[in-house]
Formats: structure tokens, sequence, C-alpha cells
């Protein structure tokens, strides 16, 4: 009996006021540090000043798409070396805008498509209207370089597959006096 | 009635095990969103980028942010805008003047601290920030004004859906 009372006189709590203190010294640094949102790259260029006769040659197994952004519609043209006037022509495609926006999900259907008849093609040239909202930019931007499949990968991020990744921006293109006033006004509130 | 007397005896304690359990589970939470990579990057706090299924991961470079009130190289203001648009002299000659000085000074420090030509590569990157409802001919006016300046390449920073 009273070596059981002894042993219950030594059953004493485990003082946990050095680890609390540890605790609440480094939440606040860790707090400062953390970073709440995830942040992204979109890696582009525009066309280096060169003559045109430096420019390489290009190769017959690609082709580049040109992706002409109006304020109703996109327009994609393809030029390559292998491909002559007929066929750059049989290659181009318009996508009148759907509802609020851009026909993204068809131009996605079509570059994939495309990517499929020249697998080795990487490069899609952008060349949009001037009032173009960065956001609007961005998701144009997202739809040619790759398209969205069902299902995750192993770090629980969406299925994709890479249609144009490589993307060189052209100069802008003025859009009509009227359509340009609207969208300057839009983007100013 | 001896019974009482002895539980009479044992003094309350605070129960901290809950509260423990908390904040390890806060820890833990906290170390793994810390990210040291992005110390030396800044966000703008006077923009929202735009959101995107980029899947690169963020890599810094050099930073230009574009406000809808002006244009900041490094957090250093070096151009104005208003709401967006910048001055119609700038786009008549297809760039800002202020931010080719102010990128060329960038440029040429960050070259002269790498040793190797590979290494000096990587320095002619810009990393823009810009607001998402900023128009293509600004954000065009800036990639081009960094091109004169020595800057061929860009990273468009967006915000991961």
């Amino acid at each position: 009996m009273r070596q059981w009372r002894k042993g219950r006189r030594e059953a004493e709590e485990v003082n946990l006021l050095p680890v609390m203190n540890l605790m609440v010294t480094l939440i606040p640094f860790l707090l400062l540090g953390a970073a709440f949102y995830k942040l992204g790259n979109i890696p582009t260029s525009i066309p280096p000043n060169v003559p045109a006769g430096e420019a390489p040659p290009p190769t017959d197994k690609k082709i580049t798409v040109t992706c002409a952004v109006d304020p109703d519609k996109i327009t994609l043209t393809v030029s390559g070396a292998g491909l002559d006037e007929a066929g750059a022509d049989a290659l181009a495609a318009v996508f009148p805008n759907k509802g609020n926006g851009a026909d993204l999900k068809g131009m996605t259907d079509y570059l994939d498509g495309l990517k499929g008849q020249y697998p080795k093609s990487d490069t899609v040239v952008f060349a949009p209207h001037d009032a173009l909202t960065y956001q609007e930019l961005v998701r144009i931007l997202d739809a040619t370089r790759e398209k969205q499949l069902p299902g995750k990968d192993a770090d629980g991020e969406p299925l994709s597959r890479p249609l144009f990744p490589v993307t060189v921006f052209s100069q802008t293109r003025t859009a009509p006096p009227e359509e340009a006033t609207d969208a300057a006004g839009e983007a100013g509130q | 009635m001896k019974l009482k007397r002895r539980r009479n005896k044992k003094k309350p304690g605070l129960m901290l095990t809950s509260l423990l359990d908390m904040f390890t589970i806060i820890l833990i939470f906290l170390i793994v969103s810390f990210d040291s990579e992005n110390q030396e990057f800044e966000l703008n706090t006077d923009l929202t980028l735009p959101e995107s299924t980029a899947k690169q991961p963020f890599k810094a470079a050099a930073n230009v942010a574009i406000t809808r009130n002006g244009v900041l190289v490094e957090n250093v203001p070096v151009a104005t805008l208003s709401n967006g648009i910048a001055r119609p002299s700038d786009y008549e000659a297809r760039q800002i003047p202020e931010l080719v000085d102010a990128l060329e000074r960038i440029l040429a420090v960050r070259v002269n601290r790498v040793e190797t030509e590979e290494e000096a590569s990587e320095e002619n990157i810009v990393m823009l920030q810009a607001d998402r409802g900023l128009q293509y001919k600004t954000l065009y006016l800036v990639m081009r004004s960094a091109t004169i300046a020595g800057f061929d390449k860009y990273r468009l920073t967006v915000m991961k859906k």
C-alpha cells in the first residue's frame, strides 16, 4: 500500500512552460516570413532588334503561330518554311468572342490539333490590341501554353499537356478609336 | 471522509497540453509555408496580380513593378503613369527614357557582381509585376524600354490559381 502511494506521488506532470515559451517565440517569427500566396512565372520575350538578313532560317518541321487578339475575336495564322501560302491559309482560324469573352476553349482545342501535326513547334507570337488588359492577356497566354486535362498528378497539380510554351510579344495594334476609348474608360474604373 | 481530504490537497494546474497541441500544428504549418527563396522579393501592394495556371516555379530577377500610378524599379519609383497610361510622347518614342536609364544602371551593377559569362546571361532578365487591369500598350512600352536597356527576357509574375 505504501509503495502504491509513493508511485502516485512521483508521477508528476511534465513542465510544459519552457516549450510554450519556445513556441510563442517561434510562431511570430515564422508568421513574419510565411507566404500565404503562391507565385508563378510566365517566361516571355520580345523580338530583338536585328536586321532581317541575320534572322536564323526557319526549319521545315516547325511552325510559328501568330495570335492576333482583337476586341471581338482572336485570329490564328501559321507560318513556317515547309508551308506554302495555300497551306498556311488552310491552317489559319478565327475565333469570335463567345458570351463575355474570347473563345479560349475553341482556340486551345485547335492549337492542340496543330501541336499534334507539328509536335516540335513551341512558339506563339502575340499581337494583341493595345487596350487588352493584363489579366485577359494572361488568360489567353494560359490557353496557348497548355491544355488542361481532367485529373491531378502525384503532387496534386492539375494535369495538362504543353502546347506552345514559348511566347514572343509583338508590337501593339491600335484598335478603332471608339473601341480604344471604351476600353480605356473601363480599365480606369 | 479520508478520500475527500486527499482530494482537497491536490492543486488544480493549468491544462497546457491542448494548447501545446494547437501550437505544434500551427508551427508545422508555418514551417511548411516558410519560403526562404522569396525573401528577397517584395510584392508591391499597390497592384493586383493576375491569376494564372502557370506551373513554372517562381524565380526572382530584376524587379520592375507597374502600378496605375507609376513604374518602380527595385521598389524605387522612376516614372509616373496616369491611371496606367504613360505620357503620349513615350508611346511615340516607344520607350520611357527614365526607365531605360534606371534599368541600364541596374544591369551594370548586376553584371559587375557576377564572374562568368554564363552567370551574366542570367542577369538580363526582368521580372514584371503588373496590375491585372493594365493595358497591353503600357506593358509593351515597359518591355521595350527594358530591351533597349539590355534586358531581353521577361518573367511575368502571376498568382497561381
